[in-house]
């Protein structure tokens, strides 16, 4: 099958979602927890090749390589239902288990030292797909085995599989409570050069959001990792729901993301998703519309990206793809966009033609939802880059204190100097400074003018 | 119907065959038969129950001698242009029957012909009864020849009789000579009866032989006898002889006896006056159309006059009276002439009116008795007195009698003068607007001739119902065949083959009716002949062709809107339509067909599109010439391998293939690559002209979907130079950002352009036309709505466009937005190389600098590099600008034609999208004075 797509799931919450994601995964296609396929969804409509692959007996295993330094989290999947899912060599655990220390530096330097054994397991899923279409990376940005591991991957894979797109859902650390990880900004930081380099995109999984979005709108008062990574694995499974569901249009990666980011390094995108809601009460959502459902899209709230909301910043949307599932007449679409187009709800940017594109997508005949109509959207907004100019500023807050660099400098990265760490601040910089850049009309020829 | 499906073909055409040759050397031989003088005289009704005895029996033996029988009227068509005569040409036609026979017995059956030569002259017997003599002559003569070789003494006798001596003289010698022949007839039937081994014996009581042949009306035709079974046949035959023969006896024949009292006339007054009684005889003669003494005869369209010599006391009674000879006259002419080449209506028609004109003899014949109670008297003159006595009727009585055969002829006429020249259902439809009259005698004389004519037609309509095939031979069945279609071709079977006469759909029935009747037979035709299926008949079929075959009582109530009949018509199309749907869903899958000309011809199986186009992505710059079909045949069936579309019915799989829609041998593969769903069966039939439909949606949205493609190609290859240039060539930045810029726009207007046409035409469309499907209820209505659903896809997407028109310029500027991201692509990879070489040289440069240092030559040769490099961006850059320009000039008045067309909805709609932040619309004059235009209306 064309169009394969391979998941690297790195480090603690690498794991922690991506497991979350198969299990919904393997829901939508009807595929048991032991990877055998259910008697009533053999028809056809859905193109499970793309996730899946199918082993000599027929079970469907997933394109999945688990990575972890430390063994907690792939041990508890290895013990729950879901354990014979996976290809057993496709698991690599450290030896020592020691994991990286939540040092990015650590982590970057394990992978370095690990890569033959990674590349050898990512080589054999590569071979054994028809035509690969990218890489799927689910990592957070501020530990040590994801950042680190994730940023030397990122740097292999585009070397090594230079036509393929990596895809990264990057989770960004809750900004509300205080972080366990001191160094997180650091990590962070050099996480995001990769990101900005190597990605070809980025979608952003902010947990201040996600957090503040489970209590505020699902009214969960402590809202368990378990909850937010379902929020999670909801929004990765619908954007990938057109690579599984054929239809005329949207069957490839590339042709989701292309109107999605019209320059090349505009690439983080932050994600909404409607109707929110918990289990506890689907009786409370009032039947939608395409234009509802449209509407509380572009509404901050449901966001699930921490931005700061100033009114007058010249913020602005490049591209907004929103994809909508569920009971849709095709004829409601043009008329929801041209009353959202003409009330005017957002802002554009001035320089060029800019534009919700609509996904029809199907989903899964076999999960029934409470909602008629449901939407995610994918969003190219400017305004990400606050989340960068906030990492840059506690980035800047401990450089100033030198705090914490001993540990990296153990590293061989930084025996010598941190120019790796000013390196990455100029790039994050820079990656701020064109997300401003794009606000203005004049964006067309900002690169020239930064030369000058 | 020509085309005989029944396994059994070969027997029956050699009977055809065989019945060809036999008509051609009958005509052969007719030039020495015509040397019979014969003075008898057919009447041109005996003349037509001939005719339609043969082509009766004809049709009944062998349900598909149409063509014979239509053979047989051309040949007997020729007969009577060759002879003038009618006697010799009805004399020939009973020849031609003998001659079938003594040609034919040696190659098939006997007992089948000789059966058809009973029936055809018992049929003989009864139609020509009035003028027995004549009758009489064709069954001797059929039985002389046909059992005795030479010829019998009573034709010699005959013959003799003929020339010259009176009737009535011979009479008795003649019936003598009759009972001869009908114990002939009685051997014959005999041995019939024997070679079918029934032996019944009441039957073979001998012939009463005493008996009178007489004016009858045809009770029974032997049509109906001879349908129950054939084993039996004779036997009815037989006894239906018996029957009308026996319970005819005693009554007397007005004709001869009229001709007695002719040749006897005694005038007892002067020849200046004439008696009452004389008046009163030769008006009996006169109102069957023969000339008197006092009333005399000028011409058909005159009629009677009164001898001038002779006083009448009551001329102007007599004058009415002889209106009645008018009449018959009339009626007879019209009989004669007008209906020379009568269809089954017609016919059906005359049958009626011949009825009603015995009626009409019969009680001439009753006056005539009543004139002549006794031989005695019928020979002297009588005084008024006597006639008193002999309670004989007055001229007065006469002229009150007159009343109602006055009115009977005069309407008889009416019904002629109005039909005459029409067939079928015109006939029908005069008869119909007559049957509406306010004098119940007239309406009741109207309404049996209409029970008459009506049956025929009925029997056709019920016929092409249940069974789908017309029986016509003469043309006037309001729905014809118009190409008769080779069973090999099919594919017009369905559109072409057949249609209505609109002339020949009687008034009282709609249009609706008609046309339902059409479709009816269609469908049943459709499922014989190119479904190859036969289903048991509906509850309605079966009751239609119960009343086929039996009368049903009052065929008037038929004119009647509403009718029982005409509802069950109603509910056979119903019952039929739903049949041959059930028929294409089960047997031939046409909703799976649909569902995958939806997905391969209208792209619905996206994935199987987008690895077909990746796979012969390669081939489609070549030219046609230089590809093989088969090639790109291998392509598609990869491409399903790999897609979902595996999965799919193996047997819409096999029909998938391509075509190459050429125009010249160096066309490019990219514009003549068509994928083709190659329907077959009976789905082929009804939806072949659909294919253009659907290679041009195809042939559209694969370009769409190919310039997309391409467009993402660039954007992808952009995207994986930018890291290098952004590093190592900073002045090549702004070349990138336009390339970048111009891939982005394409990237918009064809990201919305696709989802307009997948969601807002294709989607939209298809949704219609599945859920119209589900409630369909005839094939018809599935036609309409499939072609519907075709028709508007292609207008929503301008492809059905009239030259000069505001779409077809839409049309023309989407086409060059397509070519324009095709020219856009080699510029790109120009772009790429260059930049990568450039990356390549200035990577050696740093490493060779970091190695070695700079040097005086080497920093010069940089120079001259790195200017070259800077002289080639700059040639790129402005073919991007240049290509940029274009592009957005294009777009823009695109935009402007979008939204300036009101009646597109959909259009102003998708113009909106496309520039959904205003941006063209803020850098175009045109394009906001439009739409400012356009928020002010």
């Amino acid at each position: 099958m064309p169009c394969e797509m391979i998941t690297l799931q790195l480090g603690q919450c690498g794991n922690q979602i991506a497991f979350e994601f198969w299990k919904k995964l393997c829901e939508e296609h009807a595929i048991s927890p032991e990877g055998i396929l259910e008697p009533f969804a053999q028809d056809g409509v859905d193109r499970k090749d793309v996730f899946f692959y199918q082993a000599d007996d027929e079970h469907y295993i997933p394109r999945a390589i688990l990575l972890d330094l430390e063994p907690r989290v792939i041990n508890t999947i290895m013990n729950s239902p879901y354990s014979k899912l996976y290809n057993p060599e496709n698991i690599y655990l450290s030896k020592d288990g020691g994991g990286a220390g939540n040092n990015w530096a650590s982590g970057y330097h394990q992978g370095e030292c690990l890569q033959e054994e990674i590349f050898d397991i990512i080589d054999r899923e590569a071979d054994g797909s028809d035509s690969l279409e990218g890489f799927m990376l689910c990592h957070s940005i501020s530990g040590g085995t994801g950042s680190g591991v994730g940023s030397y991957l990122l740097e292999r894979l585009s070397d090594r599989y230079p036509k393929k797109l990596i895809e990264t859902y990057s989770v960004f650390p809750n900004q509300d409570e205080m972080s366990d990880v001191v160094v997180h900004p650091y990590n962070s930081l050099l996480t995001l050069k990769r990101l900005t380099v190597c990605a070809d995109c980025v979608v952003v999984l902010d947990n201040t959001a996600l957090n503040r979005i489970a209590s505020d709108r699902l009214r969960i008062q402590k809202p368990s990792l378990k909850q937010i990574n379902a929020l999670v694995s909801t929004i990765m499974s619908v954007s990938t729901a057109m690579l599984r569901y054929p239809s005329y249009m949207n069957n490839d990666l590339i042709e989701l993301i292309a109107p999605l980011i019209p320059t090349p390094r505009l690439h983080f995108l932050m994600t909404g998703y409607t109707p929110l809601t918990n289990d506890q009460d689907i009786a409370s959502v009032r039947r939608t519309t395409v234009f509802d459902v449209m509407k509380r899209l572009l509404q901050p709230k449901n966001m699930m990206v921490s931005t700061a909301h100033e009114r007058n910043s010249a913020h602005c949307y490049l591209s907004i793809l929103n994809i909508i599932q569920g009971d849709v007449d095709p004829s409601q679409v043009s008329n929801a966009l041209k009353r959202i187009g003409e009330r005017k709800l957002v802002q554009w940017i001035p320089w060029g033609p800019a534009s919700i594109q609509v996904v029809l997508s199907k989903k899964s005949p076999y999960i029934q939802t409470a909602h008629r109509v449901s939407g995610l959207m994918l969003a190219n907004n400017t305004n990400i880059s606050s989340l960068f100019q906030r990492a840059l500023e506690q980035y800047d807050k401990l450089r100033k204190r030198e705090a914490f660099l001993e540990q990296f400098r153990k590293e061989a990265m930084f025996q010598d100097n941190l120019d790796e760490l000013d390196n990455s601040r100029e790039v994050v910089q820079e990656l701020i400074e064109e997300y401003h850049a794009a606000t203005t009309k004049d964006y067309c020829s900002w690169e020239s003018k930064t030369e000058n | 119907m020509t085309i005989d499906h029944s396994p059994h073909q070969s027997p029956q055409s050699t009977v055809h065959d065989n019945l060809e040759t036999v008509f051609q050397r009958g005509l052969e031989s007719l030039v020495s038969f015509d040397e019979a003088e014969f003075q008898t005289s057919f009447s041109p009704w005996e003349e037509y129950q001939i005719n339609e005895s043969i082509e009766k029996i004809l049709r009944e033996k062998y349900p598909n001698a149409d063509e014979a029988v239509s053979r047989f009227q051309a040949l007997s068509r020729s007969l009577r242009d060759i002879s003038d005569d009618s006697d010799c040409y009805a004399e020939q036609l009973l020849f031609l029957l003998r001659m079938s026979e003594q040609n034919s017995s040696s190659r098939f059956e006997l007992p089948r012909l000789q059966e058809n030569e009973i029936n055809g002259n018992i049929s003989n017997f009864e139609a020509s009864a009035d003028s027995f003599d004549e009758t009489y002559f064709s069954l001797q003569n059929w039985s002389t020849n046909l059992s005795i070789p030479q010829e019998s003494p009573t034709v010699t006798a005959y013959r003799e009789r003929t020339n010259g001596s009176s009737h009535c003289d011979e009479k008795n010698s003649v019936h003598s000579e009759a009972t001869k022949t009908i114990t002939n007839v009685e051997a014959v039937l005999e041995r019939r009866l024997r070679i079918d081994g029934v032996f019944d014996s009441p039957v073979q009581k001998k012939f009463p032989t005493h008996h009178l042949f007489t004016d009858t009306p045809i009770t029974e035709p032997t049509a109906t006898s001879s349908r129950k079974g054939s084993s039996n046949k004779a036997t009815n035959i037989m006894r239906q002889h018996v029957d009308s023969v026996s319970s005819l006896e005693g009554a007397e024949c007005p004709r001869p006896s009229a001709l007695s009292m002719s040749r006897n006339s005694m005038l007892t007054k002067s020849d200046d006056e004439a008696s009452e009684r004389e008046i009163m005889k030769e008006l009996v003669f006169c109102m069957q159309g023969i000339e008197g003494k006092i009333i005399k005869y000028k011409s058909v369209d005159e009629g009677f006059y009164l001898n001038p010599q002779i006083k009448i006391d009551q001329p102007y009674m007599v004058l009415h009276l002889m209106e009645l000879g008018f009449l018959h006259n009339q009626i007879k002419q019209f009989i004669s002439t007008l209906f020379a080449d009568a269809g089954t209506v017609a016919q059906g028609l005359l049958t009626a009116i011949r009825r009603e004109m015995s009626e009409y003899y019969q009680a001439i014949a009753t006056l005539d008795s009543q004139l002549n109670p006794s031989a005695e008297i019928a020979d002297s003159p009588l005084s008024e007195e006597e006639c008193a006595k002999f309670n004989l009727p007055t001229l007065s009585q006469i002229f009150v009698w007159s009343r109602d055969p006055l009115l009977k002829l005069q309407t008889l006429l009416d019904v002629l003068n109005a039909v005459q020249c029409k067939r079928g259902g015109e006939i029908i439809s005069d008869l119909a607007f007559l049957s509406y009259h306010g004098n119940p005698k007239i309406k009741k004389i109207i309404t049996k001739l209409l029970a008459s004519a009506i049956q025929p037609f009925y029997k056709q309509i019920f016929y092409w119902v249940v069974n789908g095939e017309i029986i016509d031979s003469r043309g006037e069945f309001f729905i014809q065949m118009e190409n008769p279609v080779e069973s090999a071709d099919l594919k017009d079977a369905w559109d072409k083959q057949y249609a209505l006469r609109p002339s020949m759909i009687p008034k009282y029935m709609s249009f609706e009716e008609a046309n339902q009747i059409l479709e009816t037979g269609r469908c049943m035709n459709f499922l014989h002949n190119i479904c190859h299926q036969r289903p048991a008949p509906t509850p309605a079929q079966v009751m239609l062709s119960e009343l086929e075959k039996n009368k049903w009582s009052d065929p008037v109530t038929l004119i009647k809107p509403g009718n029982d009949v005409s509802a069950l018509i109603s509910k056979a199309y119903k019952e039929v339509s739903k049949n041959v749907l059930n028929t294409l869903n089960e047997n031939f899958k046409m909703q799976t067909h649909f569902e995958a000309l939806r997905k391969y011809m209208l792209l619905g199986q996206g994935d199987f599109i987008h690895y077909l186009l990746e796979i012969i992505e390669p081939d489609l710059n070549k030219c046609v010439a230089a590809l093989h079909t088969y090639t790109l045949m291998r392509s598609v069936e990869d491409a399903v391998f790999k897609s979902n579309a595996q999965f799919d019915d193996s047997d819409v799989l096999s029909k998938l293939c391509v075509k190459m829609l050429v125009t010249s041998e160096q066309e490019n593969v990219s514009e003549a690559f068509c994928l083709q769903y190659r329907l077959d069966g009976p789905l082929n039939t009804i939806f072949k002209c659909s294919c253009v439909g659907y290679n041009r949606m195809f042939t559209f949205m694969w370009r769409v979907k190919r310039a997309n493609c391409m467009v993402l190609k660039m954007w992808r290859g952009l995207k994986l130079l930018h890291k290098e240039v952004h590093r190592l060539i900073p002045e090549a930045r702004p070349v990138f950002m336009k390339a970048n810029y111009l891939v982005m726009e394409m990237v918009n207007f064809i990201g919305h352009f696709q989802y307009y046409i997948a969601s807002e035409v294709v989607e939209v469309s298809w949704q219609k036309f599945k859920s119209e499907l589900e409630k369909m209820e005839s094939l018809e209505k599935v036609l309409q709505a499939h072609n519907e659903f075709l028709e508007s896809m292609q207008s929503s997407c301008m492809l059905n466009t009239k030259p000069g028109s505001v779409q077809a310029t839409m049309t023309w500027h989407i086409r060059s937005l397509l070519d324009y991201v095709q020219e856009l692509v080699p510029i790109v990879e120009m772009f790429q190389s260059l930049a990568e070489t450039e990356v390549e040289r200035r990577k050696t440069r740093q490493e060779t600098v970091a190695r070695a240092g700079i040097s005086s030559q080497s920093e010069h040769e940089n120079e001259i590099s790195t200017m070259k490099f800077s002289d080639e961006m700059s040639k790129v850059k402005t073919k991007f600008k240049v290509l940029a320009n274009q592009y957005q000039e294009k777009l823009k008045s695109l935009l402007v034609l979008f939204s300036e067309n009101q009646e597109e909805h959909d259009l102003i709609l998708l113009s909106h999208r496309i520039d959904f932040n205003e941006f063209y619309k803020q850098n175009d004059a045109r394009l906001s004075d439009s739409l400012k235009l356009h928020k002010r209306f």
